[in-house]
């Protein structure tokens, strides 16, 4: 990951990062979600034999937003660990990332996640915006969330993505363990499709805006870019040999996605 | 005795009053060498009397002793098939001489005791058998594998004295067959005399291998190769489904099929039909039920996802002639004895000679009589591929069969089952592991590197990354400990992961269907990643139609209307090297008896082949299409043929080659990474059979002079693991490997699966591991099953060094054997472009020329 990130601009001076964060330079904030720490210990733990990863992967992406120096806290909205359930070794590695982020002068804030157990507040509010989970609904009307791990997965090129209307900022995984919710979809959550919700993909250094999220999908398939999901509504039961192999190929492309 | 060898007492006495006409070729040979104690290979066709053929003797001699008032109830002769119901079918077949013998002596019961122990069998049937082994055990690999991890077992195995291993043709080529050699030296190093192998096989070619695979190294085997008695080779009919003036279209093709099916069931007592997978047996199954509405139940299903009792049932009802069809997708392959069938029906292709000869003869199961066969065929490159596969399974030309070496995911797993019985030394255990057929030229790092792959231990490379003073291990879940050469499981739950996971066999996944809200069934996820939204699928009988695949979980809504046909005509596209060797040959030479005239390629297809009018005019059509669109490659050329792909301009590239799928496979990768190099973009390879097609990205033509760069036969081995490394091959075989190993567990405790399932294991755990430690024995074994399991270099090399003609010809379209071979093949991308300039230039495509640029 390249250091010299550039910020896309977001809603009420919230700028996106490529990492997967959002930073408020007025508030000195920075909020990442679902950072899931102690992901092997937990896989460990009903068997596989795994190398572990999560922590350095963490702080290594959380390197190039820490030397831009604009934020004093870090929020994570939610999901910091794996399992609630008591691990030493999970423990041991929360501890290293505060004291990780503490050498640095950060200040780490947990927002409670279905992940979390009890550790972590119901939300925070920064700059008139109230960062949660989103595991539960909440009634506020400018929130930050996490949760639903959304990526950009199009012609077996796959990209974490931030989803950021004027109300509305969705926050993807900030670990690569999660499988994601892929914005190129035909059927999307209600909540996507409302709160005028852009989609930002993240490059390994910037941000590349690709609309609307709730269009997406129909411009997508206009722009028939390869591998882009087909329009629903097409059976595969049609009956000469070519037209059925063109079809298989469209299906195979993107099943070879990751 | 002269005409019963070796048999005694009263064993011979029930044989002679059963069989007067003697015993068949396969017993007079095998009787006198298994009761001598000698090592055997029985080679001999599907009904010549096999069974008895290996188990009469041993009996004898249990008679013998009995007589003696010798018999201890102590285990004798495990006897292991690869699949469970032959294991029962077996049973049977022996309770029956027992029974009689015994009620020939006024006997209470059999002194002689068999049982059965596979995954059907109940816990409580499990302990009787523990507690009171029988002197029969019939099991399969991997509940033997675990019995073999329990204690209790142990002191069983000391007086045994046989090993029969049936089918061993099909566990020779596959990982359970290493698995299984293991178990076999486990259980001669636990006997207190080194018991009788006895391998049997209905087909295999050459037998040395397998006589190897059978004994190890260090032991002496005979090969028996009897013939089959008083009957000719299989008499294999192919016929067309379409004609030579139309395309293939599925619904009418398939509506002409259960016509073709109903005529063949009406004309025979009993058929068997094979349809290659389980989603078309159901269906043919369903559809042929529905068009019989008086007798219903006269047709049946069998295929592995089905009940075990039902599948008993069907084989039974069969054998008693109750039944007249049962359609299967491949589960009665094997020598499960279902009596007398008259006809094997094969829809779409077998693949190979092996499994031909397998399936046809499961018609005329029965000594004297010879298996009738009939292949249907859907398209013209299925016929074509019926056409020379049944040839060649009448001339008997069986594929060779060629065992994995020293496969490390299987020698993980028996490790961890090693040190689940007790502790370990890790000198004996490599010492027996040398002895057995699979591990024969094991290396001590090798197994070394996995013990310490088991015990946690493996280290990073320099440099990798460091892990502060007091971190937490570097891996998690060691399954052993290690100190001094000796070793034994952590834990208890060690032992629980093992018996949950035990076994080789690498089944696809399967993803849940919820529609309504409710789970209506399973799909195989390779099914599932291919339906598109509002492609509409049969489950259970219902329709539904697709909406979204979310990891392991498709979401779809119930419909009505006319659902799709499972993929059938390419379901098995592929074929063995050997037959895509005579495939190429037969086109080559169907052109030449063409050039004089349609009337001598009729009558030599005819006379050759048996092939009726109907279908040779489909192999006229096909053959006069390729040669007006294009030309029939032969031999010495490579074809290349480009046209445009509907996408942008792109151009698809069909490379003709007369290879198997292997040595194909060999050259795509290197041509992909050639070209790939030269263009720095993505490049998508199909490969199939007989060739392969490259479609290049906008704007890229390739030039003759690119192509003879990128058909060159030096470095081709470099160039080769190029296109590996940057394809997902080897990640998607990690996954198995993975799961072999017992790395990841697929059936986790408590039955909970992760989101995003073995998936996450290529995406993520693969290239971890290899970030963590590259010379991870789990990566060998990749990339040993990629290079030699999966490729073919050699075969590759060697024909593109007789300097093949490059021929590049432009079409508009697709030529016809292109469609029919190449072009049906399910693409794979070659990345040569950074994940990040792909999404830029996805971007600008979308969003036109302006980009929005960050502020």
């Amino acid at each position: 990951m390249s250091d010299q990130q550039s910020l896309a601009p977001g809603p009420d001076g919230w700028l996106l990062a490529p990492a997967g964060a959002i930073i408020h330079r007025e508030a000195r904030v920075a909020v990442i979600a679902d950072v899931h720490l102690g992901y092997e210990w937990s896989r460990g733990h009903s068997g596989d034999i795994v190398p572990a990863h999560s922590l350095r992967e963490t702080l290594a992406g959380l390197e190039g937003l820490t030397s831009l120096g604009c934020f004093h806290q870090l929020m994570v909205a939610g999901d910091l660990v794996e399992s609630p359930l008591p691990c030493r070794k999970t423990e041991h590695d929360v501890a290293a990332f505060e004291q990780w982020l503490d050498s640095r002068g950060i200040r780490l804030r947990r927002v409670l996640g279905n992940h979390d157990g009890t550790r972590g507040e119901k939300a925070i509010v920064v700059a008139g915006w109230t960062i949660v989970h989103g595991h539960v609904k909440h009634r506020a009307s400018k929130l930050i969330t996490g949760h639903d791990h959304p990526v950009l997965s199009i012609a077996g090129v796959r990209s974490r993505c931030i989803l950021a209307g004027p109300s509305r900022i969705i926050l993807p995984a900030f670990t690569s363990n999660a499988a994601g919710r892929n914005v190129a979809e035909a059927t999307l959550p209600k909540h996507w499709r409302n709160h005028d919700l852009e989609c930002w993909a993240a490059t390994g250094n910037r941000m590349l805006n690709f609309g609307r999220v709730d269009s997406l999908h129909e411009r997508l398939a206009g722009a028939a870019i390869a591998g882009a999901p087909a329009v629903p509504g097409r059976s595969s039961n049609s009956g000469p040999t070519r037209s059925r192999i063109v079809l298989r190929r469209q299906g195979a492309r993107k099943s070879s996605q990751p | 005795m002269s005409s019963v060898p070796t048999l005694t007492g009263p064993v011979r006495d029930w044989f002679q009053s059963a069989y007067p006409d003697g015993p068949t070729e396969a017993q007079r040979l095998a009787w006198p060498n298994i009761a001598a104690d000698r090592h055997t290979l029985l080679v001999s066709p599907t009904g010549t009397g096999k069974t008895l053929a290996a188990f009469l003797s041993i009996i004898d001699r249990l008679y013998d002793q009995h007589l003696a008032n010798k018999l201890t109830p102590t285990l004798r002769c495990v006897y292991v098939s690869p699949l469970r119901s032959l294991g029962y079918d077996i049973e049977r077949n022996l309770n029956a001489p027992l029974d009689a013998i015994r009620a020939q002596l006024e006997l209470e019961s059999s002194p002689i005791r068999i049982g059965v122990r596979t995954g059907d069998t109940s816990a409580s049937l499990r302990r009787k058998l523990r507690d009171n082994p029988p002197h029969i055990l019939i099991t399969t690999p991997e509940s033997l594998s675990l019995l073999l991890s329990q204690p209790v077992w142990r002191s069983h195995w000391n007086s045994l004295t046989h090993l029969i291993v049936d089918e061993i043709h099909a566990l020779v080529p596959t990982k359970r067959g290493a698995d299984l050699s293991v178990s076999l030296e486990r259980l001669a190093s636990l006997s207190a005399n080194d018991p009788t192998r006895i391998g049997l096989s209905a087909t295999c070619n050459p037998t040395a291998p397998v006589a190897e695979y059978l004994v190890g190294p260090t032991r002496k085997c005979d090969v028996l190769e009897a013939s089959r008695t008083g009957s000719q080779g299989p008499s294999i009919d192919v016929q067309s489904l379409i004609a030579h003036d139309e395309e293939p279209y599925r619904g009418l093709t398939y509506r002409r099929l259960l016509t073709r099916l109903k005529t063949a069931i009406g004309q025979n007592r009993t058929t068997v039909v094979f349809a290659n997978t389980r989603a078309f047996t159901e269906k043919i199954t369903h559809d042929l039920r529905a068009e019989n509405p008086l007798n219903p139940e006269s047709i049946a299903a069998h295929h592995s996802s089905l009940d075990a009792t039902r599948r008993r049932t069907v084989e039974a009802a069969l054998k008693e002639g109750a039944i007249r069809a049962v359609v299967t997708s491949t589960s009665l392959e094997l020598g499960v004895d279902i009596g007398q069938a008259d006809l094997s029906v094969l829809v779409g292709l077998p693949g190979s000679v092996a499994r031909c000869l397998q399936r046809v003869g499961r018609a005329g199961h029965q000594p004297g009589q010879s298996p009738r066969g009939l292949l249907l065929a859907a398209s013209p490159a299925e016929l074509v591929g019926a056409i020379v596969t049944a040839h060649a399974a009448q001339a008997g030309a069986v594929e060779p069969l060629r065992p994995i070496c020293n496969p490390l995911d299987v020698l993980a797993q028996q490790l961890i089952g090693m040190a689940c019985a007790g502790e370990c030394s890790s000198d004996d255990v490599f010492a027996l592991l040398r002895k057995s057929g699979s591990m024969a030229t094991l290396s001590r790092a090798d197994f070394d590197s996995v013990l310490d792959f088991l015990a946690g231990d493996l280290s990073a490379p320099s440099g990798a990354h460091e892990p502060e003073p007091g971190a937490a291990p570097q891996w998690t879940s060691p399954r052993i400990w290690k100190i001094k050469g000796r070793w034994g499981v952590r834990s208890t739950r060690v032992i629980r992961w093992f018996r949950a996971n035990v076994g080789t066999i690498t089944s696809e996944e399967s993803c849940r269907v919820i529609a309504g809200g409710r789970c209506v069934g399973m799909l195989e996820s390779a099914y599932a990643d291919r339906l598109m939204p509002g492609d509409r699928f049969v489950l259970d009988g219902h329709s539904f139609e697709f909406r979204r695949l979310d990891g392991p979980i498709v979401h779809a809504n119930a419909s009505g209307g006319e659902p799709a046909l499972p993929r059938w005509s390419s379901d098995r596209q592929g074929l063995s090297a050997e037959l895509a060797r005579d495939v190429a040959h037969f086109r080559v030479a169907a052109a030449e008896q063409l050039s004089q005239g349609s009337a001598a390629l009729t009558y030599w297809l005819r006379h050759t082949f048996g092939i009726d009018s109907v279908a040779s005019n489909v192999v006229r059509a096909l053959i006069e299409a390729q040669e007006r669109e294009s030309e029939i490659p032969t031999h010495d050329v490579l074809l290349v043929e480009e046209s445009p792909s509907g996408e942008f301009g792109r151009l698809i590239y069909a490379f003709h080659a007369p290879l198997g799928r292997a040595a194909i496979e060999a050259l795509a990768r290197a041509t992909s990474a050639r070209l790939g190099r030269k263009f720095g973009r993505d490049i998508e390879v199909a490969i199939a059979d007989l060739g392969w097609a490259l479609t290049m990205p906008e704007g890229v033509r390739l030039s003759r002079e690119d192509l003879a760069v990128a058909c060159e036969p030096s470095s081709l081995m470099g160039d080769v693991l190029d296109g590996i490394d940057r394809g997902e091959l080897p990640a998607r075989r990690f996954r198995h490997i993975a799961a072999t190993a017992l790395m990841v567990l697929r059936n986790p405790e408590g039955g909970r699966k992760r989101v995003g399932g073995m998936h996450w294991v290529s995406r993520r755990l693969y290239p971890l591991v290899k970030a963590a430690c590259p010379s991870h024995p789990l990566l060998r074994e990749t990339e040993r099953e990629v290079l030699e399991d999966c490729l073919d270099t050699r075969s590759a090399h060697a024909w593109l060094e007789t300097a093949p003609e490059i021929r590049l010809r432009s079409l508009h379209e697709p030529s016809p054997f292109a469609v029919a071979w190449i072009l049906a093949s399910e693409a794979e991308p070659i990345r040569f472009e950074s994940a990040d300039s792909a999404l830029e230039r996805l971007h600008a495509r979308l969003v036109g020329a302006v980009e929005r640029r960050p502020a």
